[in-house]
């Protein structure tokens, strides 16, 4: 595994660590936070594209759950510039192609710059989400969750095994490349040494294929049952149920809600 | 092709999550049924290959630029339709949660594009019908092969810009999407054509014994529904979509001479109206360029007023701030993870 | 009661591609017994683990495990009373964690979870990996990889393990420990192993392979000290038994 350089992998193996810390926000059921994160994605991406307030007061349930999970904003931020440059894109070209004024008169700002600032900031708010999502729960835990929520153990067990072996298979990968790589004189790889590079790594894995289905059998594994794979073992609590309920409904007011902004005008009101 | 989550609509992503999942489903009860053993450990490892094969970029001949394999045919060659899906979504999930490649809404989206897409539609209507006459001659099925993955990927890419309008997030006309999108992807879908054919190519020299044509009952009638689905719904998600509009903006937009005023029609003012009660900057008309100051509009429109937005604003960063000051308290000490 | 005895008698085995990897072998091992199986490369050593644990099955000649014929049909209930443990031990550790793996074949024997739980608990104790049971797999060094292995098999509570090359890839520290955890064990062993110093620690008996037979057999250290015989099948002797 040290082997592997990856920038990617070093980010993935964080949220590992971080999902193996102890707060209060890891102790409740990984379902408890699926639920909440797909309800806060659906608030978030449910806003017209020019909404940016809302996007902003938005931004306290990434914000407080990082705080509160001991999830560091490095982390976070790595993952949202992981995602951007797609996106990026979108974002630049709306400056470009929507330059109308969003205040008659004042050519300055445009609504595409509106826009592009609320795709970033969907950007960053979805991926946060998503990232936390992760860095509390963890991948087994978030799995095991899956299991709960009635996703067919075959599926379970694919997530599981894939997720085992990527990382492995990525170091043979990066094995082949860099003996090719020594005798290649810095040449890319053309499609025929693709070719033959990918189908090594194939005949690899299905080798490997071989012998963890051998040290499965050898454990009781009949290529039915998925019993083994079948473990969910938290339960639902009601603290659990609390929560979510106090997230979701904190989702709700922020999403259609008139309160920040009426906070906003009494306080405009008490300035001179 | 990874679509994100910022990129798509609420029902662009749950509509494409219920044809996700119920492909998914499909496919798991098939297996199931039809499947003596489950080959667990064989469809684990063939998606970690494909992950790892992700890694492998190598130059596309005549282009000067580079590619990889993103694996839905070769799984499919490999493995049969019902479990290539089941290992793409896995490799597609696993993509989403680890390396925020592709997002967690979107994932149904990204399931349908890259799973479904080439498994349930180009592989059984463009491989099968091609390769079936062809028992012998190999150059049948490398056209076979590659051909069913240019189709799988245009396609892939066409639901990615027709997904994508229908969430109304994109100042490009479908058009001008549509151009940009389908050419690259013609060339991506060569590369992974010839980089399919090179590894079962490779695989049946060193491995004969690990590529069969999966035997099983493979219903065309299944590709059908499966685009007849995607079909329904795409319409429904239009339907349904945050933005009603957003087709006939997009083509609004791209029309000759799109900055000069047209006329407003009677439904369009209605929306607008409806979209201004939605929207935080409900003076400005966003779904209508060229529409700023009509005459006979104004006083549904009222005019400008800062102060109510920068009042949202101001109150939202209070809450932010408010939110972040707990938070900081219940913060926990250490910010090292526990080392067993 | 001898649960735990393996008998080979007169085994051939040829791969399908037509080479003959095991040629009349014949051995006897009694239960409770630790026995080295050593050898050059290529001699036979995994083909006769695999054929012992019901992997393979003998081109002609029976296997017989507590005196019953390993065939197909007999090979699931014989599994349960063999543990195999793979040479990499990324092949045998396949779940999220090391508790679920650890689980995985009690779970697949069909037990409640009590009962799975306090097996995967002496098992891990049984290995010293009582500390390790949350961590997943890749995060584990290849000493508690290889101890972990150990672990998934003896939670299946069998009378004989069969090793693979347990010592590669270990450290002298990380290769002492090993020995310690084979010492401890009460079931039959038996180890596939280049590493002669491990075979002198932990084993009473050595059988030496080559060429696909049995070429000689004989209680340890005194075996891997004839000097002629060890030339004579490329092996050195072990560096515990050369200065004398």
């Amino acid at each position: 595994m040290s082997q592997c350089t990856s920038n990617l992998w070093s980010a993935a193996l964080h949220a590992d660590d971080l999902a193996r810390r102890d707060t209060w926000l890891h102790r409740l059921d990984p379902r408890t936070h699926v639920t909440i994160t797909v309800a806060y994605l659906l608030a978030v991406l449910s806003l017209p594209l020019h909404d940016l307030s809302r996007l902003i007061l938005l931004a306290a349930y990434p914000i407080w759950t990082a705080l509160a999970g001991g999830v560091p904003f490095a982390y976070l931020a790595r993952r949202v510039a992981i995602a951007a440059p797609w996106i990026v894109l979108v974002a630049v070209s709306w400056i470009w192609l929507d330059r109308r004024p969003l205040v008659p008169g004042h050519p300055w700002p445009t609504a595409g710059c509106l826009a592009a600032a609320s795709l970033l900031a969907r950007l960053a708010l979805t991926v946060a989400a998503a990232s936390l999502l992760l860095a509390l729960t963890g991948l087994s835990g978030l799995t095991s969750g899956l299991l709960g929520m009635r996703v067919p153990p075959l599926c379970v067990a694919q997530l599981w095994i894939l997720h085992r072996y990527a990382l492995v298979l990525s170091d043979e990968a990066a094995r082949l490349l860099r003996a090719r790589a020594l005798r290649s004189a810095g040449r890319r790889l053309t499609w025929r040494q693709a070719g033959t590079l990918l189908g090594q790594l194939c005949v690899r894995a299905f080798d490997r294929a071989e012998r963890v289905h051998r040290a499965m059998e050898m454990r009781g594994f009949d290529g039915h049952s998925l019993r083994a794979f079948e473990i969910c073992t938290r339960r639902l609590r009601a603290t659990d149920l609390a929560y979510a309920s106090a997230m979701i409904l904190w989702i709700l007011w922020a999403r259609f809600g008139d309160g920040a902004a009426g906070l906003g005008r009494r306080l405009m009101q008490l300035a001179p | 092709m990874h679509m994100a989550d910022a990129l798509i609509s609420p029902a662009v992503g749950l509509t494409m999550w219920a044809v996700a999942g119920g492909s998914v489903a499909r496919a798991v009860r098939r297996l199931r049924n039809e499947t003596a053993e489950l080959p667990v450990p064989r469809m684990g490892l063939l998606g970690a290959f494909v992950f790892a094969a992700q890694m492998i970029n190598f130059s596309i001949p005549g282009t000067g630029s580079s590619g990889h394999l993103a694996g839905g045919l070769l799984l499919t060659l490999l493995l049969g339709s019902d479990a290539a899906i089941l290992v793409m979504a896995a490799v597609l999930t696993i993509q989403a949660l680890l390396f925020a490649d592709g997002g967690l809404l979107a994932l149904g989206c990204n399931i349908v594009n890259m799973a479904v897409i080439p498994s349930y539609v180009a592989y059984p209507l463009v491989y099968r019908p091609l390769a079936a006459f062809s028992n012998s001659s190999s150059a049948r099925r490398r056209l076979a092969t590659v051909l069913a993955a240019i189709v799988g990927v245009e396609l892939g890419a066409f639901a990615v810009v027709v997904e994508t309008l229908l969430s109304g997030v994109t100042p490009l006309s479908f058009a001008t999407f549509a151009a940009l999108m389908l050419p690259i992807h013609l060339a991506i879908g060569l590369v992974e054509g010839i980089a399919t054919v090179a590894v079962v190519e490779w695989l049946e020299r060193v491995r004969p014994e690990t590529v069969r044509e999966p035997a099983q009952a493979e219903s065309r009638l299944a590709a059908v529904i499966g685009l007849a689905a995607l079909f329904i719904a795409g319409i429904l998600s239009w339907l349904a979509s945050s933005r009603p509009d957003g087709l006939e903006w997009s083509l609004q937009r791209t029309a000759p001479g799109w900055e000069e005023s047209p006329p407003p029609s009677k439904l369009h003012a209605a929306l607008a109206r409806v979209q201004q009660r939605t929207s935080w900057f409900p003076d400005y008309d966003f779904t209508s360029p060229g529409e700023q100051e009509p005459a006979n509009e104004t006083a549904a429109w009222p005019a400008v007023s800062l102060g109510t937005s920068l009042a949202g604003v101001l109150g939202s960063v209070i809450v932010l701030g408010a939110t972040v000051a707990i938070g900081l308290l219940v913060r926990p000490r250490s910010r090292q993870a526990p080392t067993p | 009661m001898n649960a735990g005895s393996i008998e080979v008698v007169a085994v051939s085995f040829d791969y399908p591609d037509g080479t003959r990897a095991l040629r009349d072998v014949s051995l006897s091992i009694r239960a409770g017994e630790a026995v080295a199986l050593v050898g050059p490369n290529g001699a036979g050593k995994t083909t006769l683990l695999l054929l012992l644990t019901g992997c393979l099955f003998p081109t002609s000649g029976t296997v017989r495990v507590d005196g019953m014929e390993l065939r197909p049909d007999t090979c699931t209930e014989l599994r349960r009373r063999i543990g195999f443990v793979f040479q990499d031990p990324d092949d045998q550790l396949f779940m999220p964690t090391v508790w679920d793996d650890v689980a995985f074949g009690p779970r697949n024997l069909g037990y409640g979870e009590a009962e799975v739980a306090r097996r995967v608990r002496a098992a891990l104790d049984a290995v010293g990996a009582a500390g390790l049971a949350e961590r997943p797999p890749y995060r584990l060094s290849v000493g508690q990889r290889r101890a972990v292995s150990l672990a998934t098999v003896l939670a299946m509570e069998p009378s004989i393990v069969v090793l693979d090359e347990p010592g590669a890839g270990l450290d002298p520290r990380g290769r002492r420990a090993l020995a310690r955890i084979l010492l401890d064990l009460s079931c039959t062993r038996l180890m596939a192993t280049h590493d002669l110093d491990l075979a002198v620690a932990t084993c009473r008996r050595a059988i030496l392979l080559d060429g696909g037979t049995v070429v000689a057999e004989g209680p340890l250290p005194d075996l891997f000290a004839d000097e002629a015989l060890m030339d004579a099948h490329g092996l050195e002797r072990p560096a515990s038994l050369r200065h004398h």
